[in-house]
């Protein structure tokens, strides 16, 4: 189905039997961007209620005859609805981007980023000092602050 | 069938009956490189596709009817398949 503007009406009185009742309509076909293309067509109307402006979709060919209440009647465009807005939306790659890589099972985040993150080992020596991976949460002080313990060096903290 | 892009909904409601709790969508044809064309299609939805997909669309009649059971429906266009991946290899 395409877009269309109606811009126009037509009567024929003599016409082939089947089209008795059928109202005309001229219609402009338009592109993706509401702009005319190609010749005008006339279609049958099978909405009824199509005026004059009006932005509606057509079908063409065999569709068209089945649109009518009596179908299979000799027309080759219809008139199917009456658009009462187009939402466009925004362009995205082609094609769509992947989802981002899942993270490997262990990572820190997996799971929620709601979990509060532990602090590098601050031993110098340690082989990992500074980094966090291998930190676990060792107990609370009286005060209720939390300590670590770095499973490298063995060096417990406080944080 | 060919590959297109959803990029709008058409709200109607005055309408064939056919059309009457199916969605509308505004697909642009795409060539099998991902190139646009000039060509789009209103189709049906039938797959619960979304605004930017990219989409499978037959454009032709019998199908289209058989794809929403209905045998006397004025509908040539609908969208069959979300994609999620092409290949082309020259």
């Amino acid at each position: 189905m395409q877009l269309a503007r109606i811009i126009g009406t037509l009567v024929a009185t003599r016409k082939v039997e089947g089209l008795e009742g059928v109202k005309f309509l001229i219609a402009q076909p338009l592109d993706k961007q509401r702009r005319p293309k190609g010749d005008p067509v006339i279609a049958a109307d099978a909405t009824a209620q199509a005026g004059y402006g009006e932005l509606v979709f057509i079908i063409g060919i065999r569709e068209a005859a089945l649109a009518l209440p009596t179908p299979f009647v000799p027309v080759d465009h219809a008139v199917v609805g009456i658009v009462d807005r187009v939402d466009m939306v925004e362009r995205l790659p082609f094609p769509s981007p992947p989802a981002p890589p899942l993270p490997k099972l262990g990572e820190r985040g997996m799971g929620g980023e709601g979990l509060p993150s532990v602090p590098g080992c601050p031993n110098p020596r340690c082989p990992d000092a500074g980094k966090a991976a291998q930190v676990i949460r060792y107990g609370r002080t009286r005060n209720g602050l939390q300590r670590y313990l770095c499973k490298t060096c063995h060096k417990s903290f406080s944080g | 069938m060919y590959i297109g892009r959803v990029i709008g909904t058409v709200v109607a409601t005055i309408k064939h009956p056919v059309f009457e709790g199916r969605k509308l969508l505004l697909v642009e044809r795409l060539t099998p490189e991902g190139q646009e064309t000039d060509r789009y299609d209103i189709a049906v939805d039938t797959v619960q596709s979304g605004n930017g997909d990219l989409v499978l669309v037959i454009d032709e009649g019998n199908s289209a009817r058989q794809v929403i059971h209905q045998e006397e429906a004025p509908i040539r266009a609908v969208i069959v398949g979300v994609i999620d991946q092409v290949d082309i290899r020259p």
